[in-house]
């Protein structure tokens, strides 16, 4: 552990197994990542990948059978050495996804709980300033004295929140925190909680499906499947620069061609001859993919290189912009264009152009 | 996070071993104890039944009891008699508890709330009380029935008999009839009501969709409700006690009691030990089938958030057909009965109403025991139990229901079965092992006859009963309202009475009121350790009926009845209001 950096988070070599009759699951298979302070940190992937149970072998709900886990400097798990500090001694705050407000205590009393029996406890007068505080952070402070099951989903997960903010935590914990609410609510919390970490400076580490609410929030993504840890960056540089497939499909939906490479450096797809950047070492046999919205369709040829003649099959429109479901040489690709303001009729002829700089290149 | 990492901040963290504190270590030791001793008690009986004399003298180890018991035609009777006093008990109370069940899971009955109450406030009455009432109704000799029909068709023998098998299965049967009930409609309930619609709506009339549909949907449960009234007869001693042992009808209940307090001679507690065996044996396997039926009707049952509603059948102007039915179930079981000791109670001997008797009648048996410092001391210890018994059961319960449904223990499914046992082992097995090993103690600890025997012994049967409860009530308790209280900083015992009894107070106050009641009705076990000093109200009424002191003994049964009614009303109306309030929050 010298020279580590400023980090908030440091998970080494983390493994945990269930069993589950004679089946063994490795939920967290070998995991490393760092978390630096005031970074808010997402953990993306579908269910069963294992991110929940990453996340709560750092909150101490979970015993890791391997690797060590460090919280700032103190090493708050190590399998090797049998170190294990139970999550009443780790300085975190969590927010669960089923909300866990106690339901037998009004707002105030949930949020005013921990500190007047935990660990970190305060002197009782420093309580009510404290609990306030965290209120009136999430806008609830109008509501402390009504029992929680009163409140709406949405309200409910405020309380969560205040009650995980109010401990003053090193590190805030969220397990899939918005997906009990609808979708419009979501997207309002949601905008809150980043602006909140943002204003409080607070490390948080985030778990999510929701590549959207991930691409929201995070400083960072880790993408992770099947317990292994696939990519770690910036929403724009996942999203952009996939290292594989399974994180490209993951961030968002894409167009994939099968093909060759060639000797030229061009790959050789059913499309017809496509030329890309292919970075050294790749294998002969590839995958060349693109987002929809990369797609540029147009009524005329461009004479540009990577385009091809498509058949509009049909399209929906959505508002904001149209999804356009293409044919081109018998493949079916998917393009976007944005409102109203390119129209096709069905069945009318276009072009298609990937521009080599938004093509990606995965092996096969 | 303000200063930067040290090489050696972690050497001065001390390592926890996986998790384990105070709290934790006492929960498991609770739950210890509480398994030690159910286990310990059942190994008891078998070893009781190898082992000769008296307890505590040296005693080879040897299978003579069980030679004994295999050559004796006495212990075939015995056996024979069980199995029919439980096929007349099954074959009265099954039926009776099916028909409830339709009648208020499906139909429209009018005022099904009030059939609802009756049938479960009926369950708590002391089933040896209405067992007195019925021999005071229907006994050859004193029958009030029996003697009104032979004035009236001028006969010279009784025409009714309770006092033969038949009558004592029948009113074990009426007894047990709620419990069917209760078995019956959650299965009735829990069915999909569309399957039942699909076979109306395809043409299918009413009487044939009961037969060919709902039946065979029903089978599973009904089986497993008959193994399950199967293992309570067995077990059953209150009415084989009360109506049969006077008249030399044994059960292996009563047989057991009857070698253990014998007219001449020595206890044989190795052949008890060897009937409990068998009985132990018995309860045991049935579970097999019991909990394969059990599966296959949960198999049939619909899992759905929403409440689905069927049409219920119309009963029209057949609703008074129903409520015959109940009606008259209710007169027999009952109004009648106790009617009878309220009867007996007031008479210096036992006569049918009549305009002398009525003159003849008086609460002079009342005012006499008012002053019976025995009685005094059986209310006392009673009510001595009713406190401590329920409470101690709450606690044990809460400790192994938490480590059962919180903990990852791999031990914890071994412990919740263990927690079972007492509920199909019959409860008398465990009372005869706990009175063999205070016998063995006897030198050391003079527990033998004390009342913290008969104490030890409710708790280790009862906390079958409190775990059901208290398992269905943590279970609903999501984990994450604990992990949430655990992140921040609260520990496991904290969480434990300031997260989780809140949020399971129903369930706790649930189980206590019930065993508490149960404490106060509980005859069986009672009779086998009681003794003159720790006698309580049920084993006073009992030694009053044996000998000889029926109108004492009906008196008695009167002033138990008549403190138990409001307990149990207000019993009923707080488990009503809680149940509304559980589903109000599905």
């Amino acid at each position: 552990m010298l020279g580590r950096d400023l980090y908030m988070i440091g998970i080494h070599s983390l493994r945990k197994t269930f069993k589950t009759g004679a089946e063994a699951v490795r939920a967290v298979d070998d995991v490393d990542l760092q978390v630096s302070e005031k970074e808010f940190f997402v953990l993306l992937g579908l269910s069963g990948s294992g991110k929940t149970t990453l996340l709560r072998c750092v909150a101490g709900l979970e015993r890791p059978e391997a690797g060590e886990i460090f919280l700032g400097e103190q090493m708050v798990s190590s399998a090797e050495r049998g170190i294990f500090i139970t999550p009443e001694d780790r300085a975190i705050g969590m927010v669960f996804q089923s909300y866990a407000v106690w339901p037998h205590m009004t707002v105030f009393e949930n949020v005013a709980f921990p500190l007047t029996d935990g660990k970190r406890r305060l002197p009782r007068s420093k309580v009510r300033e404290r609990v306030m505080g965290a209120l009136e952070m999430v806008q609830l402070s109008g509501l402390a004295d009504r029992p929680v099951p009163f409140l709406s989903g949405g309200q409910q997960q405020r309380v969560a929140l205040a009650r995980a903010l109010a401990v003053e935590p090193k590190v805030l914990l969220m397990d899939e925190p918005l997906s009990n609410l609808d979708a419009r609510l979501r997207e309002e919390v949601r905008d809150e909680i980043r602006s909140l970490a943002k204003k409080l400076s607070i490390t948080v580490f985030y778990v999510t499906h929701d590549q959207v609410e991930a691409m929201a929030l995070a400083d960072r993504i880790a993408v992770m499947s099947a317990g292994k840890i696939l990519q770690i960056g910036a929403p724009k540089d996942l999203y952009h620069f996939p290292l594989n497939r399974k994180v490209g499909e993951f961030l968002g939906s894409m167009n994939e061609f099968e093909g060759t490479l060639q000797s030229d450096g061009c790959v050789k797809t059913d499309l017809g001859v496509v030329s890309c950047t292919v970075p050294n070492g790749t294998a002969k046999e590839v995958i060349v993919a693109i987002r929809p919205e990369d797609v540029s369709l147009s009524r005329e040829s461009s004479g540009l290189s990577n385009e091809f003649p498509a058949q509009l099959v049909s399209q929906l429109f959505l508002g904001d912009m149209t999804l356009c479901y293409l044919s081109a040489n018998g493949k079916k690709l998917r393009g976007k264009t944005a409102g109203l303001d390119q129209q096709f009729e069905p069945g009318s002829s276009i072009y298609v152009r990937f521009p080599t700089e938004k093509l990606k290149i995965f092996p096969r | 996070m303000e200063s930067m990492p040290t090489a050696n901040s972690t050497l001065s963290l001390k390592p926890i071993p996986w998790g384990i504190d105070g709290s934790k270590v006492l929960l498991l030791g609770v739950a210890g104890i509480a398994a030690l001793a159910i286990v310990g008690l059942l190994f008891t009986i078998v070893w009781m039944s190898l082992r000769t004399g008296v307890p505590g003298q040296p005693s080879p180890y040897t299978l003579s009891n069980y030679a004994s018991l295999l050559t004796d035609p006495y212990s075939y009777r015995v056996m024979v008699t069980t199995l029919i006093f439980s096929a007349v008990t099954i074959a009265v109370s099954v039926p009776l508890g099916f028909v409830f069940a339709w009648l208020i899971e499906r139909t429209d009955l009018p005022y099904k709330a009030l059939a609802m109450s009756l049938l479960s406030i009926g369950v708590l009455f002391p089933t040896f009380l209405k067992a007195m009432g019925w021999v005071f109704l229907c006994h050859p000799r004193i029958g009030v029935i029996n003697i009104f029909l032979m004035q009236l068709f001028g006969l010279t023998s009784a025409p009714l008999n309770i006092a033969t098998l038949g009558g004592i299965g029948f009113v074990q049967g009426l007894t047990l009839a709620p419990l069917a009930y209760v078995m019956i409609s959650a299965a009735l309930r829990g069915m999909n009501p569309a399957l039942v619609e699909a076979a109306s709506v395809h043409g299918v009339n009413k009487w044939r969709t009961l037969v060919r549909v709902e039946l065979p949907l029903v089978w599973p449960a009904l089986l497993s409700a008959i193994i399950w009234m199967f293992t309570v007869a067995i077990a059953a001693f209150d009415v084989p006690g009360v109506i049969g042992m006077a008249n030399n009808i044994f059960t292996f209940s009563t047989a057991i009691y009857f070698m253990i307090n014998p007219n001449e001679g020595l206890p044989r507690y190795g052949l008890s030990g060897a009937y409990g065996t068998i009985m132990v044996g018995l309860s045991l396997i049935l579970m097999i089938p019991y909990f394969v039926a059990l599966k296959q009707s949960h198999r049939y049952q619909i899992i759905s958030g929403k409440s689905y509603q069927s049409r219920p059948v119309e009963l029209s102007r057949w609703w008074m057909l129903g409520w015959g039915l109940l009606g008259t179930y209710f007169l027999l079981a009952f109004v009648l009965p106790l009617l009878a000791i309220f009867w007996v109670s007031l008479l210096p001997y036992v006569q049918i109403p009549s305009r002398q008797a009525l003159a003849a009648a008086s609460f002079e048996r009342y005012s006499a025991i008012a002053f019976d410092s025995a009685l005094l001391q059986a209310a006392l210890n009673t009510l001595l139990l009713m406190v401590v018994v329920p409470t101690l059961i709450v606690v044990m319960s809460s400790a192994i229901s938490w480590i059962v449904t919180r903990s990852r223990l791999r031990w914890r499914v071994a412990l919740d079965a263990i927690a079972f046992l007492p509920h199909p082992v019959p409860n008398l097995l465990f009372a005869l092992a706990i009175a063999y090993f205070a016998l063995l103690v006897s030198n050391v600890v003079p527990l033998y006859g004390t009342i913290f025997v008969l104490m030890a012994v409710y708790v280790i049967c009862w906390i079958s009963f409190g775990t059901r409860i208290l398992n269905n009530s943590m279970i609903q308790v999501h984990r994450e309202l604990e992990e949430a209280a655990q992140v921040g900083g609260v520990s496991t015992f904290r969480i434990l009475y300031k997260v989780i009894v809140p949020l399971i107070r129903p369930g706790l106050v649930y189980a206590w009121i019930w065993t508490s009641l149960s404490a106060y009705r509980e005859l069986t076990m009672a009779v086998f350790l009681a003794s003159p000093k720790s006698q309580v109200l049920s084993t006073y009424i009992w030694g009053q009926w044996h000998g000889g002191g029926l109108g004492d003994a009906a008196a008695i049964a009167v002033i138990m009845m008549t403190v138990m009614s409001p307990l149990v009303t207000s019993f009923w109306i707080y488990a009503r209001r809680q149940q509304h309030v559980a589903s109000s929050a599905a």
